[in-house]
């Protein structure tokens, strides 16, 4: 008798030992594991070993344990059918947006999008475990990769991966969706569905998306990491998946053939005829030319400009407003208000730039082209044409000078004109009145980096194409007076609660009472 | 009607049920005898389908009781030792409940109800709450539902218990007016409740069948010559003494009863 | 079917005629009313400080289905599975205490008709508590309006929300029963699948910090993750699979405890 407790004891004991292995599988060390497998073993044999004889093949031979075994395996049996059951419907998600307003549903631009992936896209989400936003992204992504078989998502803990976020060049407060294809890599502006299915068009098209950066008149180099250098916005644009390369139009006068804008970035000298005529033919046959050009430098590129409607003032926009200087600029360092309507700056308009040392452009009357200004200087501001004297003698607003608002960035758009290979559907034009605000010392001022990665992708036509609304629940108005609110938190809290009580109190004593 | 061979129930160190064979013939009351744990109630609940045997078999109207339950179970009434009543229930709501698991038709309901509450002598209390009734309703509560849908075998085990001695007596008219066209198989250790009711006696002593009989042929075969009335109970005393005890407790039965 | 019936019917009428399931009732109505007027309070304050700072935006995108009743729908759903293991503790285990349990094995009926009569019965008071949650959208639909002249109370989602509730309570329910057919005891029975079900509910606190496969198995396993879907307005055909493999296998485990009575 007294064996056989101890018997029933061990095995259960063991039994219990050996099924719990699967919680420690998680701790991932096999020794815990093996050791509890061992130990388990160890006391089914001990319990076997105690057993009476003949108890053993008795219980393994009556009913009960013909019964046993088979409801053991039917239910393991329906435990992996249903296990199975639950694989399927995660791996195939179906499901139905019963919101009134169809808040949950892809718009048809993204769903068609989806379909027509022509390949692999994985996304990574830059999203940890504590962040706010975590749950609505993963849940759009999801969405997103039902639509999709060719669509793959991975949250990415930024604390965790300091590797990847390096690599991929997240920032704090920058676009944290990164897209990759191949070798293409794009980033999405924002986590909602405008913004990561422009990503994914961007990711997935084709073609060149090369960018260069004339040399040879004194640019600063676009890699330096110094101050005056652009190291940060050249990593920016590689992070978005462009190439970066020099171009010296003096060994070669012709923009090569791949490429996808040609930026301009704050020369000191002029341009030769031979290197302006090759900008102006690449303008000409669709090229994209960002000017980003400082006061007082002569460069030549009038007529290039002209060519767009654009004309360069000379001046230097002072502002003397106090607001400007409330963000860190000086007079000279004017805060520009950036227009809501074209799609560089759209996202910039409650951001504002600041650009060092800016002068101020004119469009041209008269032109087939008009220029559209995107970022103009404050009402105070003005355009001082005494350059020379403005940092020895202080500036003042003289008769004649130009005044606020000042375009001190403008783009312009005009078709392809003259004999050629085409380059595109049409030529276009960022011109910016100041050539130092990516570099390196300015970039992360306001609104900046957006307006130069956003500049950048707009010249090489990978802007955002689709607009797509967030969809989100209609508002509701509820007005309570203080006499509604107290009638409704006496019927809820009180009345109900009580009432259900007193239901049951009655039943009960009736009861009692019968 | 009921037929037994070779049952055979072990629990894991006790052999509650031991090779037991018996017939039932339709129509018959049978008393179910023996001290407390000779197997009567295991036997009982082998016989309703609650528990399995070990080994043997139970037929019941010719199905088997572990093949066929449903079958077995249809034609069966059961009061356990303990009445299966619900202490939050009203008879009359319990009593509806079990007519709806014995699946008696709708239209029936109503009148066997009152049927089973006059055979049973429950119509008082039927809209009071179990729990509140005394041990003696309780049983005649858990007697009706036995007797509910008029099953043809009636299992009752020990049905007289925690009944004063009038309900002992109506309890007892009642078997016996269910003789003939019910089987009826009932336990009790209770002699005199076997010498009234039952036409034959089964004796179980240690899970065995120490005897199967009817009343005379017990006599017959224990006490030879002797003459016996069976309102005198004393000669059951000797017999069963004789059959679970052994000859030396049965002498001090008898010479017991004889100072009597 | 009348078998089946008949013990649904008792089930409801003890569980009517004791004070259990009220109180029950009256702990979920109670916190409810507590939630409903947390957020109705917290929904007033920012509709107040939007008119305030006048900013259209914020008052066009205020929704009290979104604001007030999924969240009081997501609260309701911890107290749904603190609810169940009582609903479902007495089911077997009361039967077993009372030596009930006799006359249900050896009536005409079928292991899987009494489990599906209790199941029912379960089910039925899990619809009553449910309906007391859906007293307060109804309230509230007196109160308010859509800015376009709709329906203030988005009904569809609160449809789904109940629809994922009483889900995930036909899954506590079914997992509860089951556990109620191994025990005598009404309190071992209610613990252990409250234990159970607490387990399901937070079980991805275990993984917390982890990622790849063992986050997305905890996920995968957890009862509350498979609810949000639901509160949203959505129904996903993962989350609906998830809370009726569990009401299957608890249904068939409790059939096959039950008949295992037979066996020995």
């Amino acid at each position: 008798m007294k064996k056989n407790v101890a018997s029933r004891v061990l095995g259960l004991l063991g039994l219990v030992l050996i099924l719990s292995t699967a919680v420690t599988l998680l701790f991932g060390q096999t020794t815990f594991v093996l050791g509890k497998l061992l130990l388990g073993a160890a006391g089914l044999a001990g319990s076997l070993a105690l057993s009476e004889p003949g108890g053993v093949r008795r219980f393994f031979s009556g009913r009960a344990a013909h019964f046993g075994f088979f409801t053991a395996l039917s239910g393991a049996l329906l435990a992996v059918v249903l296990g199975v059951a639950n694989y399927a419907a995660v791996k195939r998600p179906r499901t139905w947006d019963l919101t009134r307003d169809r808040v949950f549903t892809l718009s048809p631009d993204t769903v068609k999008t989806l379909r027509a992936l022509p390949r692999e896209v994985k996304v990574l989400a830059f999203y940890g475990a504590g962040d706010e936003a975590q749950p609505r992204v993963a849940d759009l992504l999801r969405r997103y990769a039902a639509e999709s078989p060719r669509l793959t998502w991975q949250l990415v803990d930024p604390y965790r991966s300091p590797e990847l976020v390096k690599k991929h060049a997240i920032v704090e407060g920058g676009p944290r969706l990164v897209l990759l294809s191949g070798t293409e890599e794009a980033k999405a502006k924002q986590p909602d569905e405008e913004g990561l299915t422009n990503a994914l068009l961007r990711v997935t098209r084709t073609g060149t998306r090369k960018i260069y950066f004339t040399t040879g008149h004194g640019e600063p180099d676009p890699r330096d990491a110094a101050e005056r250098g652009q190291a940060l916005a050249v990593r920016g644009l590689e992070g978005e998946g462009y190439e970066v390369a020099p171009l010296s139009l003096l060994a070669r006068p012709e923009v090569p053939a791949d490429a996808a804008a040609v930026l301009v970035a704050a020369p000191r000298k002029a341009f030769l005829a031979p290197e302006i005529a090759a900008l102006t033919a690449y303008a000409d046959r669709g090229g994209h030319l960002g000017l980003f050009l400082e006061p007082e430098a002569r460069t030549g590129l009038e007529p290039l400009l002209a060519a767009f409607g654009v004309e360069l003032d000379d001046d230097m926009v002072v502002d003397p407003s106090p607001v400007a200087q409330l963000f860190g600029g000086s007079p000279v360092t004017p805060i520009l208000q950036a227009s809501a309507a074209h799609p560089i700056t759209r996202e910039l308009a409650q951001t504002g730039l600041a650009f060092p040392t800016a002068r101020s452009l004119s469009a041209l009357a008269g032109k087939p082209v008009t220029p559209v200004p995107i970022a103009l200087s404050g009402k105070d501001a003005w355009g001082e044409t005494n350059i020379a004297d403005l940092f020895s003698k202080g500036a003042r607003y003289d008769q004649g000078e130009k005044v606020g608002p000042l375009p001190v960035a403008m783009v312009a758009t005009r078709p392809v004109s003259g004999e050629g290979e085409r380059r595109s559907s049409e030529a276009r034009l960022l011109v910016a009145g100041d050539g130092e605000f990516f570099s390196n010392q300015y970039l992360q001022l306001l609104g900046n980096y957006d307006f130069f990665l956003n500049g950048v992708s707009w010249l090489a036509e990978q802007e955002d194409r689709l607009t797509i609304r967030p969809r989100s629940r209609e508002g509701t108005r509820l007005f309570l007076s203080a006499a509604q609110v107290s009638t409704i938190k006496f019927l809820t809290i009180d009345a109900l609660p009580v009432a259900l009580l007193g239901l049951g109190l009655a039943a009960w004593l009736v009861r009692r009472s019968r | 009607m009921i037929e037994v061979e070779n049952l055979t129930k072990r629990y894991r160190d006790l052999v509650a049920v031991d090779g037991l064979t018996f017939q039932v013939a339709k129509g018959e009351v049978v008393g179910l005898l023996g001290p407390n744990g000779a197997g009567k109630s295991t036997t009982m609940r082998i016989l309703t389908g609650f528990l399995p045997a070990t080994s043997g078999t139970a037929r019941v109207a010719g199905f088997d009781v572990f093949e066929e339950p449903m079958e077995v179970k249809r034609r069966i009434g059961y009061l356990p030792e303990n009445p299966p009543v619900h202490p939050d229930l009203t008879p009359a709501e319990y009593l509806r409940y079990c007519a709806g698991l014995k699946r008696l038709p709708r239209k029936r309901v109503a009148d066997e109800i009152d049927r089973v509450a006059q055979q049973a002598r429950v119509e008082g209390v039927m809209d009071r709450v179990i729990g509140g009734l005394s041990k003696g309703y309780r049983q005649r509560v858990g007697l009706a539902q036995a007797l509910l849908g008029d099953p043809e075998v009636l299992i009752l085990d020990e049905p007289t218990v925690g009944l004063d001695p009038l309900q002992i007596r109506e309890v007892r008219e009642l078997v016996k007016s269910l003789a003939g066209r019910h089987t009826v198989v009932l336990s009790t250790h209770i002699l005199p409740e076997v010498a009234m009711t039952c036409q034959k006696v089964l004796v179980i002593h240690q899970g065995r069948l120490v005897d199967y009989d009817t009343l005379d042929g017990l006599i017959q075969k224990h006490l030879p010559g002797r003459k016996v009335t069976l309102d005198d109970i004393a000669f059951l005393e000797e017999i069963y003494a004789k059959l679970v005890q052994g000859p030396a407790a049965a002498q001090a039965a008898l010479s017991a009863g004889g100072a009597a | 079917m009348r078998a089946l019936l008949a013990i649904a019917r008792k089930e409801l009428t003890v569980a009517f005629a004791t004070p259990v399931a009220w109180v029950l009732f009256m702990v979920m109505a109670f916190f409810a009313a507590q939630f409903f007027n947390g957020g109705l309070d917290a929904y007033r304050f920012l509709s107040l400080r939007a008119s305030q700072l006048q900013s259209p935006e914020l008052l066009a995108h205020l929704n009290v289905t979104e604001r007030v009743l999924s969240p009081l729908f997501g609260s309701m759903g911890v107290f749904v599975i603190l609810v169940a293991p009582f609903l479902s503790m007495r089911l077997f285990a009361e039967e077993k205490r009372t030596r009930t349990f006799e006359l249900l094995l050896t009536a005409p009926v079928r292991p899987f008709e009494i489990v599906l009569g209790k199941y029912l019965a379960a089910l039925a008071l899990l619809l009553v508590a449910l309906l007391l949650v859906a007293l307060f959208p109804l309230l509230l639909s007196f109160y308010s309006g859509g800015l376009s002249g709709g329906a203030g109370v988005e009904w569809q989602t609160v449809g789904t929300a109940l629809l994922g509730l009483f889900l995930l309570g036909a899954m506590a329910l079914a997992v509860g029963m089951f556990v109620s057919a191994l025990t005598e005891s009404v309190i071992v029975a209610a613990l252990v699948s409250l234990l159970f079900l607490l387990g399901l509910w937070v079980v991805t606190i275990f993984t917390i910090g982890v990622e790849g496969p063992v986050r997305e198995l905890t996920g995968a396993l957890s009862a509350s993750e498979h609810l949000s879907a639901f509160l949203s307005g959505r129904i996903e055909a993962k989350d609906v699979v998830y809370y009726l493999s569990f009401v299957a296998l608890g249904l068939y485990l409790t059939d096959r405890a039950v008949e295992g009575h037979r066996w020995g």
